[in-house]
């Protein structure tokens, strides 16, 4: 029975946090409409994608980790028949899937727009770091927020993570392998960028790792 | 159907400014437990270890047969927990609330949850935002009620409802132990609501147990006997005194072991017993609380 | 089965089974539950009344004591079925309010002629009564 409680728990954070789902890839669509059209609104379009993922990120984070547990919604819940920890895995999945799912559109649709218009194809691994930063970003301040309770450790996490991304892309363009290829007409793959992808996904998993360990570790939930 | 609902030993529990110590409770089917304490007393704790959302350091924790918390996913099956602090999604309805429930629990009772909300005044188009405190408590109860679960562990249900509220609450409180083999557990600091429905009673203080037995045998034991002591005469010591308050010649003393015939002990003494006035729980409970503080600080 | 006739008084700080136990004679003693008459089980009577099921428990015990009420294990229990019960109880219900009238007799300082002389009073102004409201019919 737990386990079909653990799937009600799943499908009950993803219809509260719908239209914000919704809302993030309308947003980001947009944005991506506008991209090709000139240099300046190359620019705006992409604050505007990469503010929306990460408006969808906080967003996901605070209203259905920090405020279930600051309203105490979170006893109603773990009222119902599953363990403590069955209650954690449902929330890390539930959050998961809310944020991986408009990503993964924003991200082929980026790609896609890139690879279609007239943007050169050249800055396609430039955009794969990024957004796949903005993914382990989520996954961090997700963890963060699974673990603690206190709203120090929260904002510290968003405020490291917002000043971090301004000073993310200015050290991609300045690699000499994105600032070669970035206005050539065809995506160039080069190893360290194929390894700053390799560590970001690998920085997401150890931080989701981590908030479960510690999860199953403390005796109290309250 | 012998097995305890309950059966907790030995439980300890600590934090870094308080600490539960050597608890033991114990609830069988078809009965109600008063569990009362101050606040701050570990009412909530123990709550919260029963039902596997606390870890306790040492002793059994077992409930509905199941070992806490390793099988507290089992064992809520067939719980219903209410507490004062706990909150429903305040962006959704109570419509949603039930149908979340129903879609959870087979034993969910659609038309008496319809009863219940039309007893309780409440609509399910209502969003739980909206909602006055009683009314929310009277809805967290409902989807509680509505499951006919074996056991319900209420921590504070009635605090701060109005006497009508508490009045429909009891009423289905008391419904509940129609069937003997469900029991509940109804932690409050208000006595008057305990001493009505309960059968057992538990006191707890500062985070140890400091009495428990069934609920006539306080009543019948706990007295306040008024006396007149002329002067040269001494009060003979009694047994089960918790109290003495003497001013001039009148002499107030509260007694937890009365037993007819207790005066006599103090007419031979030449004292005359003016009046011996049973307590209520309220009374029971300050009582029983400060003398306990008294003998350990 | 009515048991929604028994109310516990919140005021009364008489023991709550003691007031309950009261009730039930009482309603014996007007032949409302007439002898042999099955009463509600203890929870649904607990339940009616909002009262713990171990004060209603313990006000059946003391009743089957007094010889009451009659309790047959698995089955149930019943209004003792003696013909003269009701009329007992009535006596029983006489005999407090004349020990209360004695009492109050005693701390006034009546003598036993003058307390019996009050009650013959009290006997022909109720017959006094009776007689104008057949009159009045």
């Amino acid at each position: 029975m737990s386990r079909s409680v653990v799937r009600q728990l799943i499908l009950k954070d993803l219809y509260l946090t719908r239209w914000m789902v919704v809302s993030a890839i309308a947003a980001g669509v947009g944005a991506l409409a506008v991209m090709p059209m000139s240099v300046v609104s190359g620019y705006v379009a992409t604050v505007s994608l990469i503010c929306t993922l990460v408006i969808l990120n906080i967003f996901l984070v605070m209203s259905g980790v920090s405020q279930e547990r600051k309203d105490k919604v979170q006893l109603f819940f773990v009222s119902l028949p599953v363990s403590t920890a069955q209650y954690t895995m449902a929330k890390m999945i539930a959050n998961a899937i809310a944020f991986v799912v408009p990503w993964a559109v924003l991200t082929v649709a980026t790609l896609a727009v890139i690879d279609v218009t007239a943007i050169p194809n050249g800055i396609m691994p430039f955009w794969t770091v990024v957004l796949v930063y903005l993914l382990t970003y989520y996954f961090v301040l997700l963890s963060v927020a699974l673990v603690t309770d206190s709203s120090g450790w929260h904002g510290t996490s968003i405020a490291a993570g917002n000043i971090s991304v301004n000073f993310l892309i200015p050290f991609l363009l300045s690699l000499r392998s994105v600032a070669e290829h970035r206005t050539g007409p065809t995506a160039v793959w080069t190893p360290d960028i194929l390894a700053i992808i390799a560590i970001e996904i690998g920085v997401a998993i150890a931080a989701v790792s981590a908030a479960v360990y510690v999860r199953s570790r403390t005796s109290d939930f309250v | 159907m012998t097995e305890p609902v309950i059966d907790i030993q030995g439980v300890w529990k600590s934090y870094r400014f308080f600490q539960l110590r050597d608890v033991a409770l114990r609830l069988e089917p078809g009965q109600i437990l008063g569990f009362v304490g101050p606040n701050g007393a570990g009412k909530t704790t123990t709550i919260r270890i029963l039902m596997g959302m606390i870890r306790h350091d040492r002793g059994t924790v077992r409930v509905l047969g199941c070992s806490m918390p390793s099988e507290q996913a089992v064992a809520k099956r067939d719980i219903g927990f209410v507490s004062e602090d706990m909150r429903l999604q305040s962006s959704a309805t109570l419509g949603w609330h039930m149908r979340f429930i129903a879609s959870i629990y087979a034993g969910w009772d659609a038309s008496y949850a319809d009863v219940l909300l039309r007893r309780f005044n409440l609509h399910a188009e209502q969003t739980i935002k909206g909602l006055s405190h009683g009314e929310r408590v009277k809805a967290t109860l409902l989807l509680v009620l509505a499951r006919r679960p074996r056991l319900l562990l209420l921590d504070e249900p009635t605090t701060g409802l109005d006497p009508v509220a508490r009045h429909e609450i009891l009423a289905e409180l008391m419904d509940v132990v129609r069937d003997e083999r469900r029991a509940i557990v109804f932690s409050s600091h208000n006595t008057q609501d305990v001493e009505q429905i309960s059968d057992h009673i538990t006191f707890i203080d500062r985070g140890r147990i400091i009495d428990s037995s069934d609920k006539e045998t306080f009543l019948d034991r706990w007295r306040r006997i008024h006396l007149d002591v002329p002067s040269g005469a001494v009060l003979p010591p009694l047994a089960g005194v918790t109290d003495t308050s003497a001013s001039g010649r009148v002499a107030i003393v509260t007694t937890k072991a009365y037993v007819p015939g207790l005066e006599t002990t103090y007419t031979r003494s030449g004292i005359t017993v003016r009046d011996v006035q049973p307590m209520t729980l309220e009374e029971i409970f300050v009582a029983n609380v400060l003398s306990n503080r008294g003998e350990q600080p | 089965m009515n048991s929604g006739e028994l109310l516990i008084s919140q005021v009364d700080r008489r023991p709550m089974y003691l007031q309950i136990m009261e009730q039930i004679r009482h309603r014996i003693a007007i032949s409302d539950w007439e002898p042999g008459r099955e009463l509600p089980s203890i929870r649904a009577l607990a339940a009616s009344v909002q009262v713990s099921v171990i004060t209603v428990k313990r006000a059946y015990l003391e009743l089957e004591r007094e010889g009451v009420i009659v309790t047959r294990h698995g089955i149930g229990s019943f209004v003792a079925d003696r013909a003269d019960l009701s009329v007992q109880l009535r006596r029983g219900e006489l005999d407090e309010h004349l020990s209360a009238a004695a009492d109050i007799g005693r701390q006034l300082g009546m003598t036993p002629n003058e307390l019996t002389s009050r009650l013959q009073s009290a006997i022909a102004r109720g017959n006094a009564n009776d007689a104008k409201d057949e009159k009045d019919q």
